[in-house]
């Protein structure tokens, strides 16, 4: 694999992650779902190892940079979410809790009553 | 059995329930850009049946909430400390970062051409013109490191103006919060709502300037403390925080009651800023002193063994430094040697047209002189101009990171709004299953980032 493959290559792994990024940072399940693909494409086209010719090493070497920089702020935003969905539920009892988070009362108290009266 | 005064008492009734629907729901979407503000609820509840035999007596408005995740509010009082701190810590470091220039054109450059005009004295070490300019580039860089040191200084300075005017927002906002406490005992629950909004969005700015921790009231204020539990707001009592300079640098320290809390302090806009002035600035301005102190020391050693035009030996180039500390704003050529050029010592001998010194004080450039004999000058105002840069980076991600997560929470609470609890739980889950879709691919990203940067270096 030639050099400018190679760095298209780790470009769109580097879009692709930066698209998870993205998605989870502004809460959106479409753009988390459609980035799991791309992620997924991105990995199978990233170069052969050692065929990266030295003129686009740099070129190579920023994109890989920023590819990791988007891994990281993708298992941060991960990470939280994970976090928030689990103690959402738990307050909600709908999930068992392992911080030992006592459930709202509220949750029950209007079960069945409340109504949203947000259009 | 209902009569017709009781379908109509009902229908009145079901009437105004929907009416009062109406405004709340009217209410939200008045408020819908309102910082804060939390959507209400009606709650409406089927009146009690007369008897076995009846329908029911239609629907009645049992209050109106206001939908508040405390959860979720506290997740965000938890947060946005750490993005206040990093945020402070970026827009100072980005100002010194600035300040520290380019490479080649900055301490290391002047550094560069004096090491030049010294081999260029070598050359010719009865030139006239080789010694002033010898003169005039050593005047150049004790200019620069002048300017540097200045630089640093008024960007510490700037930090510790900006402690002391945080200090002040905190007690604006600490009187604010208190005067919410006691309009909110002194209103109903209905009457508190909104004032719960206005308190919603004074916690997270004081959050944001310093990390506080929060007690709910039964009455729906709260009572504030930072630190190790000095009190903050207790009710509608405030303490305030008072910034005062401390010996001996003079620069503000925190206090509550006459305590300095300032190391008690974890997060926000303030602890930046104080670690800017009292940790990262303090770092490089040592070690630029350090540079400056060390060429010092050893270009006059250097010096001392040559012989000038006139034959003097013995004889400082720079005028000597007690001591590293203020080396970069107390450098300067030796006020002797700045006046005639020739008593630059250039001769190893008493002869002229010797050039040793002027040779050796050239390749001092290449010496490894400083970081335990493992760094030339350049090297160490390189490694100075690199740290500037990597703290700055790490404090723009730590603000990026921390940024992202709130907004990825606001993003949160905004996307289950106007949603049942249920449906919420639903939305939850269909996020967190998105989530882990992508993340089955992370560990061999991460495996595949190691093996290619194996390849092509870091």
């Amino acid at each position: 694999m030639d050099g400018s493959r190679a760095v298209s290559a780790t470009m769109r792994l580097r879009l692709a992650l930066e698209g998870a990024a993205e998605a989870l940072a502004h809460a959106q399940v479409e753009g988390l779902l459609a980035s799991e693909g791309a992620v997924e494409f991105a990995l199978a086209e990233l170069p052969q190892m050692g065929s990266i010719t030295s003129e686009e090493r740099d070129a190579v070497r920023r994109e890989l940079e920023a590819a990791e920089r988007a891994l990281l702020r993708c298992r941060r935003l991960g990470s939280t979410l994970a976090d928030y969905v689990r103690l959402t539920l738990a307050s909600h009892s709908t999930a068992t809790s392992a911080s030992g988070y006592t459930p709202d009362a509220r949750s029950d108290e209007y079960a069945g009553r409340g109504v949203n009266a947000r259009v | 059995m209902s009569g017709l005064y009781t379908s109509l008492t009902m229908a009145a009734r079901a009437l105004s329930a929907q009416q009062l629907g109406l405004e709340v729901t009217g209410n939200n979407i008045a408020n819908v850009n309102t910082a804060g503000y939390a959507r209400r609820t009606i709650d409406f509840a089927a009146v009690k049946p007369e008897s076995s035999l009846s329908a029911g007596n239609g629907v009645e408005v049992q209050g109106i909430r206001s939908i508040r995740d405390r959860l979720l509010e506290r997740r965000v009082l938890e947060e946005v400390p750490t993005e206040g701190r990093a945020k402070e810590l970026t827009e100072i470091l980005q100002v010194v970062e600035a300040g520290i220039g380019t490479t080649g054109q900055s301490i290391d450059g002047r550094l560069t051409e004096m090491f030049g005009s010294f081999s260029r004295l070598a050359d010719a070490p009865t030139s006239a013109v080789a010694r002033a300019d010898v003169l005039n580039t050593a005047a150049e860089l004790t200019q620069s490191f002048h300017e540097m040191a200045g630089r640093l200084s008024d960007a510490q300075r700037q930090a510790d103006s900006r402690v002391r005017n945080t200090v002040e927002e905190i007690n604006s906002l600490v009187d604010q919060i208190a005067n919410l406490n006691h309009s909110m005992g002194a209103s109903g629950p209905e009457g508190r709502l909104p004032l719960q909004d206005q308190m919603s969005t004074l916690l997270r700015s004081l959050n944001t300037l310093v990390n506080v921790d929060v007690v709910n009231r039964s009455d729906g204020g709260v009572d504030i403390t930072v630190g190790s539990g000095r009190a903050l707001v207790i009710g509608d009592e405030t303490y305030r925080l008072e910034a005062v300079s401390q010996p001996p640098t003079g620069w503000a320290g925190v206090e509550a009651g006459g305590m300095n809390i300032t190391s008690e302090l974890r997060g926000g806009r303030l602890v930046g800023a104080i670690e800017a002035r009292d940790v990262n600035i303090p770092d490089y301005l040592t070690r630029l002193d350090t540079i400056a102190y060390e060429l010092v020391n050893q270009v006059n050693a250097i010096h001392q063994g040559g012989f000038d035009q006139l034959g003097n030996t013995n004889q400082n180039f720079f005028t000597p430094l007690a001591s590293a500390a203020g080396a970069a704003r107390l450098i300067e050529v030796d006020p002797a040697v700045a006046a005639d050029s020739r008593l630059i010592a250039a001769a190893g001998v008493n002869e002229a047209g010797d050039n040793t010194v002027a040779k050796t004080l050239a390749n001092l450039r290449d010496s490894l002189v400083l970081e335990g004999n493992s760094a030339t000058l350049i090297d160490s105002w390189s490694h100075l101009a690199f740290r500037v840069g990597r703290d700055t980076r790490a404090a723009i991600d730590g603000s990026k990171a921390q940024s992202d997560i709130v907004e990825q929470i606001d993003a949160l609470r905004d996307a289950v709004s106007g949603v049942s609890l249920d449906e919420e739980a639903v939305q939850m889950i269909k996020f967190q299953r998105a989530y882990e879709a992508n993340a089955r691919f992370f560990s061999t990203v991460d495996q595949t980032l190691s093996i290619l940067f194996s390849i092509v270096g870091r």
